[in-house]
């Protein structure tokens, strides 16, 4: 492939070049081809792409030998459309799938959002470990961490569907995940550099103008409105999420949650500072003041105003005159809320492919 | 072994699991590995805690270490901060001979997600769940209340301007203020599409890394304003990021990491953005082997040395690495702990690297084990972070 070879040949000119900043370094590969190479370096041992004690040659072709010898994978039988179009989707839902073996197997994080060929796909709750991580202490310290497991465990079985789904896919599943792949929302790139004099080099040569000597309070916010609500605590709800698509199989996680260990006597709790001893004459004394638990977020209680929970669909449209005020909201929108993807299907009208 | 184990204890999960959905009786199904007092990764029999053998910080926090942070080159002298999950923040002195010696410590009545300096070294900024941030006078050692939000503050900076100084806070609840110390109210508060995950500020240049991949660039000269949405280059999960800087000191880009094993090298106005900006595969298992898939790991954290611009990361595979982004190589990787590595800073000079070891519940709560030990190693810095094409 060109851009594994312009990687390889990069390699070497760069090490020649000067290593100033500013300096375009040969060795570079744009973002769009280190996502097409990716498939080629999954047996490459970690580095930053550029391995510059080898010459290129070697590299290049271990590469187009893992391409043929690779993961045993079914994604490479996905190729229903003809044309160039249809050749593209067909290199992208491969892509896909791919992406989607990989994570299963991988063992990382599953409550992340995903995207590919600079598009969000849906269907993936976007939850990072902290968060997690503080929905459980707050149910520890509320001596309830039912609420906790049952919660993780919908979550984990959604992102298991969910990656089945996306890797061996129906049809149907198909044409809906080409539509998204096709139809990304393009980032608001907005905002040009008002304080223009951005060098090449760095970022702040600004203008030499008027300066303000202290800014407002509590302007309003700068940036577009109306994104979710805000107010609440925790912005994702636990509530029932989507759920596309067929039946899930029982999930095959290779991460996966089962109930808390009731080995948890009494909680750890803050710590004491008894061990924490206090010598310096520069510092005073310890606080005195006692920790009380961590305040707890909202979690389990339905945030925001999720559409109704129907039954599963059994039609392939909802008709528009059924649809709650909600679930209009999101199917005209550009793009689904998360935490507030309708679970019934859209009308046909508003079907966009 | 270390995937075999995983595999083990995924079946075994998994039938509880399948039980437990259709007895719907979860307490009393079969706990699975790590809940035990035994090490998490790796070999129980050996003590992997510090393969490294790397200096000990003493009295440690008693859970999780999310932040940690040097005092700034204007104070003489090296003082460390960690913020853990225990809901303290504590102090030590760290002596040149590898020393260190507990200072002082301070509570929020919540876990602390991230901790700063102010740059005089006066000051420290706390941030925490308890949806406050606190200003500790160390010379006090009194602590106040300095910002509020709806929602746990992920991320606090203090930005030093020519022409006003502020504390700017990142949370869950989507908004990033900016505080006057002496005022209760914001002086700004932004909107953030998403949840904020990660900050970096180096004047006049910050970054937040929100949910759903969104990364907005600030300029904070006369006030702080959006300066850019960037389209992520990542496709997973924002999880750390921090700012570098050029030969002239002024900041010129980030490097952002994912929990997916992999780190972004962005410029904001490269001269050939496709050239020059990058991703880079990290915190991954020795793939050598094409029929076994890789372990991926998230990275928890980067830091850049402050007078080599090498980098470091961090990961939840328990091993940190420096890197040349000039030069495109790896510098280093170390043997890998018992536990993750959740947080890493450099001091002032560049001479030490401190780094974290704890749980970062990137399995789960099923790994917690709120019995083990949680550590904080400094290594000398000074000669494994210099870049690869030295002049």
């Amino acid at each position: 492939m060109t851009c594994s070879a312009c990687l390889r040949e990069g390699a070497g000119r760069g090490d020649e070049q000067d290593a100033d900043v500013g300096t375009v370094t040969n060795a570079g590969t744009s973002i769009r081809e280190e996502e097409e190479e990716e498939e080629e370096e999954e047996e490459e041992e970690e580095g930053m792409g550029a391995i510059t004690d080898r010459n290129s040659s070697p590299a290049i072709t271990v590469e187009a030998e893992a391409e043929e010898g690779g993961l045993e994978t079914e994604c490479g039988q996905q190729a229903f459309d003809s044309g160039s179009q249809g050749d593209d989707n067909d290199k992208h839902v491969e892509a896909v799938c791919k992406d989607m073996e990989a994570w299963e197997s991988s063992g990382q994080w599953p409550f992340s959002c995903y995207s590919a060929v600079k598009a969000s796909i849906s269907g993936f709750t976007e939850l990072s470990p902290e968060e997690l991580r503080m929905e459980y202490y707050s149910g520890r310290a509320a001596g309830d961490l039912q609420n906790y497991a049952n919660s993780v465990q919908q979550l984990a079985t959604q992102w298991s569907s969910r990656v089945q789904e996306l890797k061996i896919l129906t049809p149907a599943t198909r044409v809906a995940l080409i539509a998204e792949l096709n139809n990304p929302l393009t980032v608001a790139d907005g905002f040009p550099a008002a304080a223009s004099g951005f060098g090449a080099g760095g970022f702040g040569s600004g203008p030499v103008g008027a300066v303000v000597s202290a800014f407002g309070s509590a302007d309003p916010p700068a940036g577009p409105t109306g994104f979710g609500s805000a107010s609440s605590a925790a912005s994702f709800s636990f509530g029932p999420g989507p759920a596309p698509g067929p039946t899930p199989a029982p999930p095959a996680a290779s991460f996966s949650f089962s109930s808390p260990a009731p080995s948890f006597a009494a909680p750890p709790g803050p710590a004491s500072s008894a061990g924490f001893s206090f010598s310096a004459p520069g510092f005073g004394a310890p606080p005195a003041a006692p920790p009380a638990s961590a305040g707890g977020t909202s979690f389990g209680q339905a945030v925001g105003a999720g559409p109704v929970v129907g039954g599963a669909p059994d039609k392939l449209f909802t008709p528009q005159s059924e649809l709650t005020p909600d679930e209009l909201k999101e199917f005209t929108g550009k793009r689904f809320t998360l935490g507030q993807v309708p679970l019934r299907p859209p009308p046909a009208g508003l079907l966009v492919v | 072994m270390l995937q075999l184990m995983m595999k083990l204890a995924a079946f075994a999960i998994l039938d509880s699991i399948l039980k437990s959905i259709s007895s719907m009786s979860l307490f009393g199904a079969s706990p699975g590995f790590g809940t035990g007092g035994t090490s998490v990764f790796g070999n129980t029999t050996t003590d992997t805690h510090n393969p490294m053998k790397d200096v000990e910080v003493t009295s440690p926090p008693d859970d999780s270490i999310s932040c940690l942070a040097f005092s700034p080159p204007s104070m003489p002298g090296n003082f460390l901060i960690g913020g853990s999950w225990a809901n303290d923040v504590r102090c030590w002195e760290v002596q040149d001979n590898g020393q260190t010696v507990p200072k002082a410590q301070q509570m929020h009545t919540g876990p602390v997600l991230d901790v700063c300096w102010s740059d005089d070294g006066s000051k420290v900024f706390t941030a925490s769940c308890d949806k406050t941030a606190k200003m500790w006078d160390l010379n006090s050692n009194q602590a106040m209340q300095i910002a509020q939000h709806e929602g746990p503050i992920r991320t606090i900076h203090w930005i030093k301007a020519p022409n006003y100084s502020c504390i700017m806070t990142g949370s869950w609840d989507k908004t990033l203020k900016f505080w006057d110390t002496r005022s209760p109210s914001p002086m700004m508060s932004l909107q953030m599409p998403e949840r904020a995950y990660c900050a970096d500020v180096v004047y006049p240049m910050a970054v937040v890394a929100t949910a759903d991949r969104g990364l907005i660039v600030y300029q904070l000269e006369n006030q702080p304003s959006e300066f850019r949405r960037i389209e992520s280059p990542l496709k997973h999960q924002h999880r750390c990021v921090a700012v570098f800087k050029d030969k002239q000191s002024k900041p010129t880009g980030f490097a952002l990491g994912s929990i997916e094993g992999r780190v972004a090298i962005h410029y904001i106005n490269p001269p050939n953005p496709a050239k020059d900006n990058f991703t880079f595969k990290c915190h991954r298992s020795n793939g050598t082997n094409t029929a076994t898939p890789q372990d991926i790991y998230a990275v928890n954290a980067i830091s850049f040395h402050p007078v080599h611009g090498t980098l470091a990361t961090v990961g939840s595979d328990g091993r940190f690495s420096f890197w040349d982004k000039d030069a495109r190589t790896k510098l280093k990787t170390s043997d890998q702990l018992d536990q993750p590595i959740t947080a890493c800073s450099f001091n002032s000079n560049g001479n030490i690297f401190a780094y974290a070891s704890s749980y970062d519940w990137s399995k789960g709560h099923e790994y917690y084990n709120p019995q083990k030990k949680n550590y904080i190693f400094l290594r000398n810095a000074a000669e494994e972070l210099k870049p690869r094409n030295k002049k």
